[in-house]
């Protein structure tokens, strides 16, 4: 508590003059052993997170581009245009697609396949380090990979799509470039959220299982009634880590189909990019950003709801 | 309800036999008790029975069926876990009512028979909370609220009150007593206190590195041990060893060793003149000496430590290098360092092999 206040204290000080005996002798409180050893951490932290943060609305309140000679005030037209840009409005319902069918898909193979794992009596590590495997891809490989094996000209996967039928490119056509990236993206993370799930599933205590078990539990009743009900949290935690990820994700995307085609595929992280790095319109990407922290505090907030509210 | 039966039941984990050979044959009705030091199998024996262990090799009978290959939830019996196992999510009258909606009965029944659980065990008020919310007596309750409702063939118990606080455990041994006189359902219990063996069971398995030592009523256990490891392990404080040697003189058998002891006994035991034996005596067998002539089964000893219990008084005694517990009635009337002298009772002392430990009076 002390430490709190000596902190609070010098901030109300300094409109003071400098010159002030209480000011000093305040300052010379702030300079406790504690506080002494934080200081190292809290300026690391303060120019990694807080200076660019702020420096983050600063520029979402200029007429800010990379090619310009000067930043100049814009006020809140970026934020004005945020909210009225078709195009951010498209993104936002690509990235909901996204995020909801290919977190969905993950969480049921995930966790189906936690459970597997879970109940199999040998051999659980070798099958566990198999299904690691694409994690441990870096996205953009995974891009290249999906990318070659969807190919029209030469990819195998559409070799085989094309022998039941289906003869179109796959990342150049609006009905499948989606679901296309969405299977990427479920194909490398369903991994992460069965390895979260099943280090869950394996800190449960055996006693209340063993219970259901001589109440007269089937598996499936045993599932329904205590293991889903006591690993929802663990469940909640991947979900929250993904979704948040997600949020900020363009690497396979950026790779297959660059957002195309007709921006069927430009989640909200890669018209960030381009807003910035394309466009060179700071400002505009400023605003951008903070929005989607905004979307992504709320949701992280409604997940830890969830997990807490229960 | 249901007799139950092992037949030549083993239990190996890997190289390591844990259960060997458990014979025993368990009453309708019955309270009985296995008992034991961590690491002797009593545990392992249950949860045979309750179906969460396999079977190395024999039988398991419950009433006559066979249920060696049974699930759990077929054998219709039900259990009680040293940490209560209750459902975490449930409040208590859905982890009583469990069991009752597994089996599809309807929820007026379910309502029923959770109150009635409810009442007897004094957790009415309690049904709509959580566990978390409930004290460690609380939960216990809980956890035999959630075996009694199902109405099983026969209850198993696994080391019930072990989280409990001493004075709570005693409370709840007596209502767990009482409970099963009105219930008088099959009761298989485990412990490794020898206190609730004493107290709770018809009858006591006693067992050791995965064998039975001895199975017997509470009061034949403690007057006539199979071994030395029963001798040691029922009773508190527990019995005083003394190794001896076996001596004829003129006709009389006495136990003699090299710190001066000497105790005259009825029992000839021819055949073991000159053996070294080991002598028992209970606590509570040994009284003060008060005449200063030396007689037969005296004993000069010097006192080392005396606890004062109250209605009773232990004192820690030695001569030689030997020690002894002493039992007395009363309030201490020694203090550390004095010489006493205590007499043994010349009618109430065991005898034991020196090389098996089985006992050598029958």
């Amino acid at each position: 508590m002390s430490t709190g206040k000596s902190l609070e204290a010098p901030a109300q000080q300094q409109p003071q003059p400098s010159g002030s005996p209480k000011a000093g002798g305040r300052f010379k409180r702030l300079l406790t052993t504690e506080n002494l050893m934080l200081a190292p951490a809290i300026t690391v932290l303060a120019s990694i997170t807080i200076f660019p943060f702020l420096y983050l609305i600063y520029a979402s309140l200029m007429d800010f581009a990379l090619a310009m000679d000067d930043p100049t005030f814009a006020g809140l037209r970026n934020w004005v245009r945020l909210f009225k840009d078709p195009a951010i409005a498209q993104s936002w319902k690509v990235t909901l697609i996204y995020a909801v069918v290919g977190l969905g898909l993950e969480v049921i193979i995930g966790v189906g396949v936690a459970l597997l794992l879970y109940a199999t009596p040998w051999g659980r590590n070798i099958f566990v380090t198999l299904w690691m495997l694409p994690i441990f891809v870096a996205p953009v490989v995974a891009g290249l990979l999906g990318w070659f094996m969807l190919n029209s000209s030469y990819g195998l996967y559409a070799w085989v799509l094309q022998l039941v039928g289906i003869n179109t490119d796959i990342f150049g056509n609006v009905a499948t470039a989606l679901p296309a990236v969405i299977l990427i993206d479920v194909w490398e993370w369903t991994p992460l959220i069965t390895l979260i799930v099943l280090s869950g599933l394996q800190s449960l205590p055996s006693e209340p299982l063993e219970a259901a078990e001589v109440d007269g539990a089937s598996y499936w009743q045993k599932l329904r009634y205590v293991i889903l009900p006591l690993s929802a949290r663990i469940i909640v935690v991947a979900m929250l880590i993904r979704s948040m990820d997600i949020m900020r994700f363009i690497d396979t995307i950026f790779i297959t189909t660059a957002g195309g085609p007709a921006d069927s595929t430009k989640i909200i992280g890669l018209r960030l990019f381009e807003v910035a790095f394309r466009f060179m319109d700071i400002g505009y990407a400023a605003a951008i950003g903070l929005s989607m922290l905004f979307v992504t505090i709320l949701l992280g907030q409604a997940f830890v709801k969830v997990m807490y509210g229960r | 309800m249901a007799t139950v039966s092992f037949k030549n039941v083993c239990k190996n984990f890997g190289d390591q036999e844990v259960v060997k050979n458990l014979n025993l044959e368990i009453e309708d009705q019955e309270f009985i008790v296995l008992v034991g030091p961590s690491g002797c199998g009593k545990s392992t024996s249950l949860r045979m029975l309750a179906g969460l262990e396999e079977i190395t090799s024999g039988d398991i009978l419950i009433g006559d069926t066979k249920v060696n290959d049974m699930e759990p939830k077929d054998r219709d019996i039900a259990m009680v876990f040293q940490n209560y196992a209750l459902y975490p999510h449930m409040n208590v009258y859905d982890n009583m009512a469990f069991g009752l909606k597994l089996r599809k009965h309807s929820a007026s029944e379910i309502e029923r028979q959770v109150n009635e659980a409810a009442t007897i065990l004094g957790i009415e008020h309690l049904l709509e909370r959580k566990p978390k919310e409930l004290s460690g007596g609380q939960r216990q309750r809980v956890a035999i609220g959630r075996a009694i409702v199902r109405e099983p063939k026969v209850f198993l118990m696994d080391e019930p009150l072990s989280n409990l606080d001493a004075k709570l455990r005693v409370q709840m041994r007596a209502e767990l007593a009482k409970l099963h006189q009105k219930l008088k359902t099959t009761c298989i219990y485990v412990t490794h206190d020898q206190t609730e063996a004493m107290t709770m069971g018809d009858r006591i398995v006693v067992m050791k590195d995965g064998v039975v030592q001895q199975v017997a009523s509470p009061s034949e256990l403690y007057n006539s041990p199979n071994n030395i490891f029963v001798a040691g392990f029922i009773g508190s404080p527990a019995m005083n060893f003394i190794d001896c040697k076996v001596k004829q003189h003129n006709g009389q058998t006495y136990l003699v060793n090299e710190d001066g002891f000497s105790y005259l006994i009825d029992n000839q035991l021819a055949d073991y003149n000159d053996k070294e034996v080991v002598f028992g005596i209970r606590p509570e067998d040994i009284s003060y000496d008060t005449t200063d002539t030396p007689k037969e089964n005296c004993q000069q000893v010097r006192v080392d430590v005396v606890e004062n219990l109250g209605a009773e008084t232990l004192l820690y005694v030695s001569f030689g290098e030997q020690s002894v517990v002493c039992r007395f009635m009363g309030a201490p009337k020694h203090s550390v360092g004095n010489n006493i002298n205590i007499a043994l009772n010349p009618n109430r002392y065991y005898i034991f092999d020196k090389e098996t430990g089985n006992s050598l009076l029958k």
